[in-house]
């Protein structure tokens, strides 16, 4: 193997554009590995913790003990907002949990009784979700239906007592805190332990994702780029975060569309060439009707029914992108079956299973594989249309077809000129043009190397 | 003696490959007159079908005629123009292939690639044109050639698509055809049909034929000269009676010798040891020294000159009294 | 030489292979193609036989028959005096075949002789005659197992001792492996080694018995020349040290030089391992050289089958005689009349009524559209199907 995998190396280097495309396909990995320190994520900061943290940094710095009384306050403050709440009704939510239990080991009408006494309460205060109570109420009849609100609850309950064993936490590092507050000394590190506590606590809160293009402006026509954001501006996000985030993103629907599509592919196309007859037919029937139903129209359809995001577009991606590679699968398989090394090892008395492993598959899997990569590019143009379409991406995420999506108002230029608005387009654009060249250029090189047609 | 119709001088053909130059054709000569069969006899990588492209000026866009002249009628059509090369090719020098199917465009009818050569070439209305095609699929033996002419390609069998393509080859009246492995691909009996068809058209329309092939009984059955190459050269050249009767080369006596024949019976072939070069790594001497029975030192590091035997044979070899010696004692041995 | 005192190795009798022709969308069967229609033969131990014919006489159809890389539509294949025919037909279609090829005809002749013995001595056939004695013997379920019992085993044995050579060198070696690999198959596959190192040993001996060197053995197929691969493609074979080999137009697709080569070859090893050929070829002359019986072929029939002597010195059915003649000798001084059949071969899906060679005959009368000619034996094992044998010299 050696002399040929250098044989073929010798031809990739010798290839420019297949070498192009490699560079370019480095380039966007690059970025993509990247992405958060070129583009940092602004997490959006709760004014008061901003306060909080300007004013420790001038106490580290000034010493000055008037601060601590200050910042006792702001904490104490925000504890009351912020933990307070769950500490007051831990005790009878843990009633709650005990009568859920109670009811868990015992179900009887007693017990059930029981545990909705606990309940209402609990969600006329609104300390628990009004829900709760409803599903378990209204589903008496229904096992089902009532066992999964039982189920809602015991998570619900779970979830407020885990905040509140946080909240307890909490409440013993401020009650430090304050028994700390004499001297600046002593009540820095406490402080800053506190305070790091406090702001990671909020950002877990948050549910922060950073694939969603932060919003830097209310102004709803696009801005020009300038120093902050290079790329402009469009529908009041960053065009450059998106671009950069973007790239993770095409990687993900390209990668996952079509790994997922090429394996289902290659199992239904070597079940239905192996097997032949009825099987075949079958199976390849269904796949002309898979191939006949337009694909926009179905991914819309099907994207519309499952809800819109992204993995929902991958999954309709996925259910009407696999019969290319089984029809090729089998093709190659079948072709490969009449081929005269097949033959020979039928002749020698190898089992049929082993002639498939040794024989056919290495024959016939490597054009699929070529064919997958170079598709890979097209799955981005595929999202990004329905993205465009507005039934890809949700609004907001950081995706090259969400942004042309917002460009779509602003084509056609403004007052300014027909190109006032260019860079809405201009750059998400490039960068999905390019990363398409990319994997068709690879994906050529490839085919070219390990077709055995042109191998010398 | 008349001057030749197509005469090749010092041909070479190069084509460029990632692994470099590679000489396929290395200074082939030879001529041929009206109403002669020249055969170019060789194997695989022998540079025997990159000969007659070249003629034809039907080249791959990697390959290029790097040196010698091709004279059509005393007139290089090595290096004019592709515009002047156009109203030759067909015209004046037709071809004909191995393969039919490949050669035929499979979406018009057999008729209407007749018919575009003779109003492309001959200046006939459509009418005519119509006329002679049907004359012609006559000519070469196709059955009906009414209804023939408005066929596909697919629906004629093997036999009968090479007459077709005879046919289209003979269209215009060609000075030269240049025939390449045309019966290769045929059965026996069907192979018989179209030789026997092509010596009654040459001895009608008095062209001459360049006849590529491998097989040396078809070359003794059609050719008046032949011409037999080697790694991109030809090794012996001269009238068909005296390269068989009296082989001056080893290749070409060990070729004679090795293959078995209806009208002899050997106990064992004599073969030629080793493979087949490979036009990217052609021995640096002779061509043949790796193979060959009488090779010494001097034919691995020197090519020896195609020298005059004797009036009109050719040969290209330092040692040809040693082989005339063995060619004498094996004749004796087999009587 | 006389036949009788050799051992048949093969034996093929009325053997038949369709293919069916699909058309529609319900992919109906709409006609068949005749490949291989009713041919019988034996072939002797240590012996060459030629199957000679053009493209479609069904040659190459009769060599992947034999060897069960196809099903036969009908017919029986005895190799070694033992029916192979069910051995690789499903279950039920295997136990059909012993039922009509056996059974019942015993039953039918028994009711005739009204005696066992007197039927097992009326068979003519060997194989009949010794599967008559198990039938008797033991009844109709000891037949049976007699057949199809240790079928794993048998099978085994039948893929060890019949082996292919295919034509095209080029498709016959899986590009994707290693020559040990692709020798090594068999090897393995019939347990006839004990360890890698015994097959490496193993390999390397074949590999100077075709000649090529031994340390090729880690090479990839594309790195040999066509004749070398053909000599890969002949070690494979080898290897299970078989008893026939079938080569299927084995040096049709080498250089003129190389054939020979290939040729002497086969000729070395058939006297070193004693092997029998089936040599499937469409040039004469290469058949003529190598065989020492020959089978012309036409249109799915035997048409001509004798001693090679025989059969081109003094060829009997007109087919033979047209053949021949249409062969280009390489002496330009060989004059010959040269007959030219007119037309092509038909159609083998719809085959011309009685004797197939009518149509292009040129000695034809009414009785050949009619009637079909037996293959009949004319003196000497020298068997041709003609109405009017001999009678065409050309």
């Amino acid at each position: 193997m050696n002399e040929e995998y250098k044989r073929a190396l010798r031809k990739f280097y010798k290839n420019p554009s297949a070498m192009f495309g490699l560079i370019l396909l480095i380039f966007f990995i690059l970025i993509a590995s990247f992405a958060p320190l070129l583009a940092p994520p602004q997490i959006p900061i709760d004014p008061e913790i901003e306060n909080m943290e300007s004013m420790i940094n001038q106490l580290s710095e000034t010493k000055d003990t008037s601060l601590i009384d200050d910042l006792t306050s702001s904490f104490s403050d925000y504890y009351d907002f912020t933990y307070g709440f769950y500490l007051d009704y831990a005790d009878d939510v843990k009633k709650l949990e005990k009568a859920l239990k109670n009811y868990q080991a015992n179900k009887n009408e007693e017990n059930l009784k029981k545990l909705i006494d606990e309940l209402t309460p609990l969600t006329e205060d609104y300390v628990l979700d009004t829900s709760y109570l409803e599903n378990i109420q209204n589903n008496l009849n229904d096992t089902k239906k009532f066992n999964s609100a039982l189920k809602d609850l015991e998570n619900g309950v779970k979830a407020f007592l885990s905040k509140a064993t946080n909240a307890e936490k909490m409440k013993k590092e401020l009650d430090e805190i304050n028994s700390k507050n004499s001297s600046v000394d002593e009540f820095l590190p406490a402080a800053k332990k506190y305070f790091k506590d406090l702001k990671s606590n909020y950002i877990k809160d948050l549910h922060y994702d950073p694939y969603l293009m932060p919003i830097v402006t209310y102004e709803n026509t696009p801005q020009p780029p300038s120093k902050e954001h290079p790329f402009g501006i469009s529908n009041g996000r960053d065009i450059y975060y998106g671009v950069v985030w973007g790239t993770r993103t095409g990687f993900k629907i390209g990668l996952i569309v079509v790994i997922t599509a090429t394996i289902i592919g290659l199992f239904i196309g070597s079940i239905s060439a192996y097997f032949g007859g009825w099987v075949d037919e079958v199976l390849m029937r269904i796949t002309d009707i898979f191939m006949s139903i337009p694909f926009m129209l179905s991914a819309m359809v099907l994207t519309t029914v499952l809800g819109t995001g992204l993995d929902k577009v991958m999954i309709a991606m996925i259910v009407f992108g696999w019969m290319g590679s089984a029809r090729l699968i089998r093709g190659n398989i079948l072709q490969a079956k009449n081929d005269q090394y097949v033959l020979a090892a039928k002749a020698l008395g190898v089992k049929d299973s082993k002639i498939i492993v040794k024989h056919i598959l290495p024959n016939t899997i490597f054009p699929v594989l070529i064919q997958a990569s170079m598709r890979i590019g097209s799955m981005v143009i595929t999202a990004a249309v329905l993205s465009f379409l507005g039934v890809g991406a949700p609004q907001g995420y950081a995706d090259w077809g969400s942004i042309l999506n917002y460009a779509r108002n602003w084509i056609l230029g403004g007052t300014g000129g027909a190109f006032e608005y260019w860079y809405t387009i201009v750059y998400p654009g490039t960068a999905m043009v390019l990363f398409v060249l990319a994997w068709n250029l690879v994906g050529d090189a490839l085919r070219d190397i390990f077709d055995p047609k042109l191998r010398g | 003696m008349k001057d030749p119709i197509l005469k090749v001088n010092n041909l070479h053909t190069y084509f460029n490959t990632e692994d470099g130059e590679v000489r396929a054709v290395r200074g082939v000569s030879f001529e041929v007159h009206e109403g002669e069969t020249l055969a170019i006899v060789g194997e695989s990588g022998s540079g025997k079908s990159v000969t007659s492209l070249s003629i034809m000026r039907l080249l791959d866009e990697n390959g290029r005629i790097a040196e010698g002249e091709i004279l059509y009628k005393g007139r290089d059509i090595s290096k004019i123009p592709e515009d002047d090369m156009r109203h030759i090719r067909g015209k004046e020098i037709a071809m004909i292939f191995q393969e039919p199917m490949t050669a035929l465009n499979p979406v018009f009818t057999v008729g209407d690639q007749i018919i575009e050569m003779i109003m492309l070439h001959m200046g006939m209305d459509a009418k005519a044109a119509r006329q002679r095609a049907i004359e012609l699929l006559r000519k070469v033996g196709i059955p009906e050639p009414e209804k023939r002419v408005d066929q596909y390609p697919h629906e004629l069998s093997g036999g009968m698509r090479q007459r077709a393509m005879i046919a289209m080859a003979l269209s215009c009246n060609p000075k030269v055809l240049i025939a390449d492995e045309p019966t290769t691909a045929l059965d026996v009996t069907i192979q018989a049909q179209i030789l026997e068809l092509m010596k009654e058209l040459q001895k009608e329309y008095g062209m001459a034929i360049i006849f590529i092939t491998h097989d040396l009984g078809v070359v003794a059955e059609m050719s008046d000269k032949a011409a037999v190459m080697y790694a991109g050269k030809v090794v012996e050249y001269g009238d068909i009676v005296s390269i068989f009767k009296r082989p001056k080369n080893p290749y070409t006596w060990g070729l004679m010798q090795s293959i078995p024949k209806l009208n002899e019976e050997v106990e064992r072939l004599m073969s030629i040891p080793g493979t087949v070069p490979n036009p990217r790594k052609f021995p640096k001497g002779c061509g043949f020294s790796n193979r060959c029975f009488l090779a010494k030192e001097k034919c691995k590091d020197e090519m020896p000159e195609l020298i005059e035997v004797e009036p009109g044979h050719y040969s290209r070899c330092f040692y040809i009294d040693e082989l005339v010696k063995e060619v004498e004692k094996s004749r004796v041995g087999e009587k | 030489m006389s036949q009788d005192n050799k051992k048949v190795l093969l034996q093929v009798d009325n053997l038949k292979k369709y293919f069916p022709v699909r058309a529609g969308v319900f992919k109906r069967v709409v006609a068949h193609v005749k490949a291989v229609d009713d041919i019988s033969f034996k072939v002797y131990e240590g012996e060459t036989i030629g199957l000679v014919g053009e493209s479609g006489c069904g040659k190459s159809t009769t060599g992947m028959t034999i060897l069960r890389l196809l099903n036969p539509t009908d017919g029986r294949i005895v190799v070694d005096g033992l029916d192979t025919t069910p051995l690789f037909l499903p279950k039920t279609r295997a136990n059909k075949y012993i039922h009509e090829i056996y059974i019942s005809r015993f039953n039918e002749l028994k009711n005739k002789y009204k005696s066992e013995d007197e039927v097992i001595k009326n068979l003519k056939d060997d194989v009949d005659k010794k599967y008559a004695k198990i039938y008797f013997e033991k009844g109709s379920h000891g037949l049976h197992h007699e057949m199809l019992s240790n079928i794993n085993e048998k099978r085994k044995w039948f893929r060890r001792n019949m082996q292919i050579i295919f034509q095209d060198p080029y498709s016959s070696l899986n590009p994707r492996l290693r020559i040990r690999s692709i020798i090594a198959e068999g090897l393995f596959t019939h347990g006839l080694v004990k360890s890698g190192a015994e097959a490496t040993e193993k390999i390397k001996d074949l590999l100077e018995k075709v000649g090529l060197s031994s340390e090729y053995i880690y090479r990839f197929p594309h790195e040999f020349s066509g004749g070398q691969r053909q000599r890969i493609g002949i070690a494979r074979a080898l290897a299970l040290n078989p008893k026939l080999i079938v080569a299927d137009e084995a040096v049709s697709a080498l250089d003129v030089s190389i054939q020979s080569q290939v040729i002497n070859l086969l000729e070395d090893l058939q006297k070193e391992f004693k092997l029998t050929y089936v040599f499937i070829a469409h040039d004469l002359a290469v058949v003529k050289h190598i065989s020492d019986r020959v089978a012309v072929m036409y249109l799915g029939k035997i048409v001509e089958l004798a001693d090679k002597k025989a059969l081109f010195d003094n060829p009997l059915h007109p087919y033979t005689v047209a053949l021949m003649s249409a062969i280009p000798i390489p002496d330009p001084e060989y004059k010959k009349k040269r007959i030219i059949l007119q037309g092509d071969v038909p159609s083998p899906i719809n085959p011309p009524s009685g004797c197939r060679f009518h149509t292009r005959c040129p000695i034809a009368k009414d009785i050949c559209s009619k009637k079909e000619p037996p293959l009949v034996d004319m003196g000497d094992g020298h068997m041709v199907a003609c109405h009017f044998a001999g009678q065409f010299k050309g």
